[in-house]
């Protein structure tokens, strides 16, 4: 096998590449015209592209063990709204604790997470129609609790907040990167994850070896909603909002994520480490195309351009080794 | 396949080469000013643009970066004002979707020297060092006494408004004490927009149908009129109060459609905010945080010569 | 020379080399078989000749023009007509819709000229003596239908050569007989055949001249009056197979497994079923006959409706897969591609995944699987060029094999196969009855079910036939033979429990 296709295997590492190209090049060509500071490449920028990015990147982890097993998931970005409100809610108006409400956040991601399950393996709807359906009415839920209104938790939230002595503004990608190198390790050194991509390559021959399919599928759904939960309530608490109509149309962004980082929506092929790195290769995007004057609005033509280059590529140069 | 990613590479670079352009090396260094509106599709802040760009032409030394989110995300918002700190513009004016959700960002910009002035909406708990504006309540008042005098002080009432928003609640909070004062005049429902012209439409719509014997509309907002068939429903009977004097809005009011319009100084919001900044930079400060750009009163007398200076100023001056 | 000829074929896939210069010809209106193991290259030939694949060296002539196909269209448009083992047809089409399916005739503005492709149909259906209305939807034939229409499809234009692939695998006897008559038929009328199978019995039915084929090289043509089967067999493999013996069980010894009443509506109905430690049941039926359903409702993949199952003189759960393996239950299913393979996963996880479904760890070790799964492949003679390769890159005979050592690996007391040797070549194939015997000989209860009549009689102790979801009869393998077994797979359905 021609040693690109070797490297380009290893999902992980080619899209690492890929982002560091793409830092190199925006910082090469937003090099400011004078002074010594660069717009792009200083740390206050990274920390913005971190913090923004991490939104999606949880939630990516989720999306990538999903599509992994053979399915996929519409609902992050209602989740993500719902969990941000109930823990707003109940802790601006309700006047519950911290930690009870986080709780009830999570909860929400619990409770979406086995609805999806139950859908899909009881009713059997084919998960795009299961997680269309349960977008609309976890969304729904939002406005329906808040009735357009918001939730201010900055108002109660002490400031120059440092939980467990880390800034408040550095605890979405910290929350990110433990959580890509934690589900690495599952997906990869546990029994369930090999179970996970054998579902998602051959459904009928895991079912004929022994595998449960409906443990397997329950469980895939449910941390995809519970990780998308702790993005809602990260965002909550680290922007203070808890509303209903955040984080609306993310979920493309969040498969976007998944698929750049080596996800095959056939089922059986992925990386979590790989969808934060294709979840910051967007961020990274963003920031920079904003930089540009009247580049902003290729942002969404260049995301789906970079997405049909990945995956052409991916077939090209992974087929090829073969 | 390595020929083709070869061409690839190649013409990735060259096509770079041709958009990098040539950088300006003698020129002497231009302020830049980052302007940010609420959001990309609200029509009235077009003319903001117009006028925080001529105001940068007029000054010379200033560059004005014009960027906002596409609809109304406050959270987008927040990212752009936080991108454009680390960018490190040299002064920041804005118009906050939701002033107290930006606080501390535009707080975080001071801290770190860069001025920041606020427009339309504002963020007063927050270190900015100006707002101009229209005084909301005020304003709100104007419309409430507006409304009382064209149904001689009592009838039916819907307002109209956009949740969220700081200067609307103002406004609303305006609207609503001074038809507190009438307990002849009710107010049967207040309808939340949600900043979409086409859902202010279909509002208007069911509105009409379930309160037929309506007495006025007030919106504190442009929403029904920035569209020609958002009002065809409303019958002749029922009034119309209304923010905003960007067309169709005077034609509506010509038509009959519409009884009163307040304008703001869409040019203004460009303008003020721009000289500002540069003053600011120069060593000037404004002469008072709070800035009230007043509103014009817009009635069926006095809107072809509304429209006529209106013209002018878009033209430029 | 009119017909078909391949001139110096070769085809390498990476480091495979499938085709090592193969030469042959096809006579113009002559039934010729192309015989081989699989592995022998067969297949690739015939891909190569149906345009899906295209050779990296030589050429196919057909009547003496120089054949360069750029893909399946062109080979339909030479006159090359594919007939494939599975039905590679659409279900939800009719049975006009499918022979037109891509050559739609159309008039004016594109129009389908739907009248005309009915009565098409219609002759194409009675030159082949098959009584089927051309509205038929597909889904709704029967395998053997299926299989003639796809004959009728590939006769549908200026056919020259018509090639079948296996195409007797899924069929009954009855239906493969109703194939033959229509190929007899075909040939006397000089139409060029090409028959590529395994079964010599069919060859020597059916046609005039046999090539064979082995390790990519073509060994020999052979006029059908000058040789016999023992001569194709020994081209093939390259030397004399031993001749089968069926050893006797040991007497006394225990039953493992024991079925009493199986029920599961509407395939298996009140089945009964002993089988000793060290013993080898057949388990003989005509397709739908209910006997993949019953291995299937014994490993636990679905519930039974009533009924027992006893391994060891435990009572298995009900529909627990987890049940049964832990129990020492091994399947191994009829599809090995659909329902045993995992493609996107290497060999070696392939090769773990049963031990991983019992469940007893919850970490994976990377060495240790390493090693066990390279053990594996040296155990059982498997081909392939490492562990940490995906099932693609193997044959046939050997993915069987993976699939067979992945639960050999466990050591089952309750050994299920179906169809084991199913598209496997006669030298694996061997490997496979001798390695069931040795687990036979090591204790465990072994059920094999086929549709391959020989191959039930060569290896099994006892005979149990069944048909529609009942056991019709027992016979032990002395008593075996064709027309005995046969006779019980054919007789009405005793209702009597």
């Amino acid at each position: 096998m021609r040693p690109l296709g070797r490297v380009w295997r290893i999902r992980e590492a080619s899209t690492l590449a890929i982002l560091l190209l793409e830092i190199l090049f925006f910082g090469w060509y937003l090099w400011p015209d004078s002074g010594t500071y660069h717009p792009f490449l200083n740390s206050s920028n990274a920390l913005l592209v971190l913090k923004y990015s991490s939104i999606y990147g949880i939630a990516a982890i989720g999306a990538a063990i999903v599509i992994i097993s053979g399915g996929i998931d519409l609902s992050p970005g209602a989740v993500i709204a719902l969990a941000s409100v109930v823990t707003g809610g109940l802790f601006v108006e309700a006047g519950w604790g911290l930690t009870p409400s986080i709780l009830a956040g999570l909860l929400v991601g619990v409770i979406s997470g086995l609805v999806i399950s139950l859908l899909v393996i009881v009713v059997q709807l084919p998960p795009f129609i299961a997680t269309l359906g349960a977008m609309g009415i976890i969304r729904g839920a939002g406005f329906i609790i808040t009735e357009g209104r918001y939730y201010d938790l900055s108002r109660l939230l002490p400031r120059g907040w440092h939980p467990l002595g880390i800034p408040l503004d550095w605890w979405p990608p910290v929350v990110m990167i433990a959580l890509a190198f934690a589900f690495q390790l599952i997906t990869h050194r546990l029994q369930w994850g090999r179970a996970v991509y054998a579902v998602g390559g051959n459904e009928t021959a895991a079912f004929f070896s022994g595998i449960s399919l409906g443990r397997i599928k329950t469980s895939v759904y449910l941390i995809s909603a519970i990780l998308a939960s702790v993005s809602g309530v990260v965002l909550a608490l680290v922007q203070g909002q808890g509303k209903a109509d955040l984080a609306m149309g993310y979920e493309l962004d969040i498969i976007a994520s998944a698929v750049v980082g080596g996800a095959s929506l056939s089922g059986g092929r992925g990386s979590v480490i790989g969808a934060v790195l294709g979840a910051l290769i967007f961020g990274v995007l963003r920031n920079a195309l904003a930089q540009i004057p009247g580049a902003t609005f290729y942002d969404r033509l260049i995301v789906g351009v970079v997405v049909i280059v990945i995956v052409v590529m991916d077939q090209i140069l992974v087929k090829r080794g073969a | 396949m390595r020929k083709l990613s070869v061409a690839l590479a190649v013409l990735l670079v060259g096509a770079t080469f041709a958009c990098r352009g040539n950088s300006p090396a003698d020129a002497p260094r231009k302020y830049r000013f980052a302007v940010i509106p609420k959001a990309l599709d609200i029509p009235v802040f077009d003319y903001a643009k117009k006028g925080a760009e001529r105001a940068a032409e007029q000054l010379g030394n200033v560059e004005v970066i014009w960027r906002g989110p596409e609809t109304g995300d406050q959270l987008k918002q927040k990212e752009i004002l936080e991108a454009f700190i680390t960018q490190r513009v040299d002064g920041i004016a804005i118009s906050c979707l939701n002033g107290d959700f930006l606080t501390d960002a535009i707080n975080r910009a001071m801290d770190a020297g860069i001025p920041v002035v606020t427009w339309d909406a504002d963020a007063p708990s927050s270190k900015r060092i100006a707002f101009y504006g229209v005084d909301d309540k005020a304003a709100g008042r104007i419309l409430g006494e507006e409304a009382v005098k064209l149904l001689n002080g009592k009838g039916t009432v819907a307002l109209m408004t956009s949740i969220g928003a700081t200067n609307l609640q103002r406004r609303l909070d305006g609207v609503t004490e001074v038809l507190a004062k009438h307990p002849d005049i009710r107010i049967i429902e207040t309808f939340d927009v949600k900043e979409d012209t086409v859902k202010a439409a279909e509002l208007i719509a069911t509105g009409t149908n379930r309160y037929p014997g309506l007495g006025a509309w007030i919106s504190v907002g442009g929403w029904p009129v920035f569209t020609r068939n958002a009002l065809t429903p409303v019958p002749k009977g029922t009034h119309v109060i209304a923010f905003d004097t960007i067309q169709p809005a005077p034609e509506l009011l010509k038509e009959g459609k519409v009884q009163i319009l307040i304008g703001q100084k869409y040019f203004g919001w460009g303008e003020e905010p721009v000289r500002m900044l540069a003053g600011i930079k120069a060593g000037k400060m404004p002469a008072s945080q709070i800035i009230d750009s007043g509103v014009d009163i817009v009635r069926a007398d006095n809107v072809d010569a509304y429209v006529a200076n209106f013209k002018k100023l878009e033209e430029g001056k | 020379m009119p017909g078909l000829e391949f001139i110096d074929i070769r085809k390498s896939f990476g480091a495979v080399r499938a085709l090592r210069g193969v030469s042959l010809a096809v006579r113009e209106g002559e039934t010729h078989a192309l015989i081989g193991e699989n592995g022998a290259g067969k297949s690739t030939l015939l891909k190569i000749l149906a345009g899906i694949v295209s050779p990296d060296a030589g050429e196919i002539q057909l009547d003496d023009r120089r054949l360069s196909l750029s893909g399946p269209r062109d080979a339909l448009a030479h006159g090359i007509g594919m007939v494939y083992q599975e039905t590679v047809m659409f279900p939800n089409l009719t049975v006009a819709g499918n022979i037109f399916a891509g050559r739609e005739l159309t008039g004016r503005g594109g129009v389908l000229l739907e009248r005309e492709m009915r009565q098409r149909t219609r002759d194409l259906l009675a030159r082949l003596h098959l009584a089927l209305p051309p509205e038929a939807r597909l889904e709704h034939l029967s395998a053997a239908h299926s299989q003639l229409v796809q004959v009728a499809r590939a006769l549908a234009f200026d056919c020259r050569v018509l090639v079948l692939d296996e195409p007797t695998t899924s069929l009954t006897a009855a239906d493969a007989d109703h194939l033959f008559r229509v190929l007899e038929d075909l040939r006397d009328r000089g139409v060029t055949i090409l028959y590529v199978s395994h079964r010599l019995p069919e060859v020597f039915r059916l046609c005039q001249r046999m090539s064979v084929l082995r390790d990519g090289q073509h060994v020999g043509t052979y006029d059908r009056s000058a040789v016999t089967p023992d001569d194709i067999v020994r081209a093939m493999v390259g030397r004399d197979l031993p001749a089968r013996e069926a050893t006797t069980p040991p007497a006394g010894a225990k039953c493992v497994l024991r079925v009493r009443g199986l029920s599961r509506a509407p395939l298996v109905h009140n089945v009964d079923l002993d089988v000793a430690g060290g013993e080898v049941v057949g388990i003989f039926g005509l397709v739908g006959s209910g006997r993949s359903e019953l291995l299937e409702t014994i490993f636990g993949l679905h519930a039974a409706d009533s009924g027992e199952i006893f391994v060891d003189d435990v009572r298995l759960a009900r529909g627990s897969v987890r049940a049964a393996t832990r129990a020492g239950v091994a399947l191994v299913p009829e599809d090995r591609q659909r329902q045993a393979l995992f493609f996107n996963l290497v060999l070696r996880h392939n090769l773990v995944l049963a031990r991983a479904a019992l469940g007893r760890s919850i970490v994976v070790r990377p060495t240790e699987e390493r090693g066990f799964s390279t053990r594996l492949l040296e155990t059982w003679r498997i081909k392939a060029p490492s562990v940490d390769v995906t099932p693609d890159k193997l044959s046939g005979g050997n993915q069987q094999k993976v699939v067979l050592a992945r639960w050999l690996s466990i050591q089952p007391r309750v050994f299920l196969l179906d169809e084991p040797t199913k598209g496997v070549d006669v030298g694996a194939k061997d490997e496979i009855h001798t390695i069931v015997r040795q687990q036979a000989v090591a204790g465990a209860a072994c059920v094999v079910v086929s549709s391959d009549l020989p191959e039930v009689l060569a290896v099994a102790h006892r005979i149990v036939v069944m048909r529609e979801g009942r056991i019709q009869g027992e016979l032990t393998a002395a008593q075996a033979n064709e027309h005995t077994v046969m006779q019980l797979a054919t007789a009405p359905v005793r209702r009597a429990s």
